[in-house]
C-alpha cells in the first residue's frame, strides 16, 4: 500500500515543519516546498500510467484523435499551475497564488484555440450559404 | 531518486542545528554572525532542494508532453 507510505511521509514532514517554524521560518518554507514536491511527484506516477494507457489505446485502434496531446497539455498546465498556487498559498502569498491560477487558465485557453477553430470550421461547413 | 524520503530528515536536522547555532551566537552577543549563519544554512538547504525541484519539473514536462 503506497498510499499509507505517502500519508505517513506527509505527516512526518508536517511535524518537522511545525518543529522548525518558530526558529527558522525560511528553512521551514524550504521543507514545505520539498514535501509538496514529493507529494506531487507521487501523484504523477498514476497519471503517467493513465496517459500511456490512453495513448496506447488510440495507437492500437488507429483512432485518428489528433487532439489528445492538446488535452494532455491542458491537464499538465492545470497541474503545474495548481502546484505553484498551492506553494505560494502555503507561505501566505494569496495574491500571487491567484495570479498563477489566472496565468494557468489563460494558457489553457490559448492552447485550446485550434480545437475551437476546428469546431467553428465544422459548423460553417454544414451551413450551405458560407 | 524520489523513492527515499530521507532528505526531509536531513533538511530538518540542518534547520535544528542552524537554529541552535543561531541561539548560541545570539547569547554570546555576536548578532551579525548569527544572521550570517542563518543565511548560510538557508543557502545549503536550498542547494539540496533545487535539484529535486528541477527533476520534478523535468518529469512533469516529459509526462504531459510539454516540450515547447
Amino acid at each position: 500500500m503506497i498510499v499509507v507510505q505517502i500519508v505517513m511521509m506527509a505527516i512526518v514532514g508536517s511535524i518537522l515543519i511545525l518543529l522548525i517554524k518558530p526558529y527558522q521560518p525560511t528553512i521551514a518554507f524550504v521543507l514545505i516546498l520539498l514535501t509538496s514536491s514529493l507529494l506531487f511527484y507521487y501523484m504523477l506516477i498514476p497519471i503517467q500510467e493513465m496517459i500511456q494507457l490512453l495513448r496506447s489505446l488510440t495507437a492500437r485502434f488507429d483512432f485518428d484523435f489528433i487532439y489528445l496531446d492538446t488535452i494532455f497539455q491542458m491537464v499538465g498546465i492545470a497541474y503545474v499551475s495548481e502546484l505553484g498556487a498551492h506553494l505560494t498559498r502555503d507561505i501566505g502569498l494569496e495574491s500571487i497564488a491567484y495570479k498563477i491560477e489566472l496565468v494557468g487558465k489563460l494558457f489553457i485557453l490559448f492552447i485550446s484555440i485550434p480545437i475551437l477553430m476546428t469546431v467553428i470550421e465544422t459548423i460553417l461547413y454544414f451551413i450551405p450559404n458560407f | 531518486m524520489y523513492n527515499d524520503a530521507s532528505i526531509i530528515f536531513q533538511i530538518a536536522g540542518i534547520g535544528i542545528i542552524v537554529a541552535m547555532i543561531h541561539t548560541i551566537l545570539k547569547q554570546m552577543g555576536k548578532e551579525e554572525y548569527a544572521q550570517f549563519i542563518t543565511l548560510v544554512g538557508f543557502i545549503i538547504v536550498l542547494m539540496m532542494v533545487v535539484d529535486r525541484i528541477a527533476e520534478l519539473f523535468q518529469h512533469i514536462r516529459s509526462v504531459f508532453l510539454l516540450q515547447g
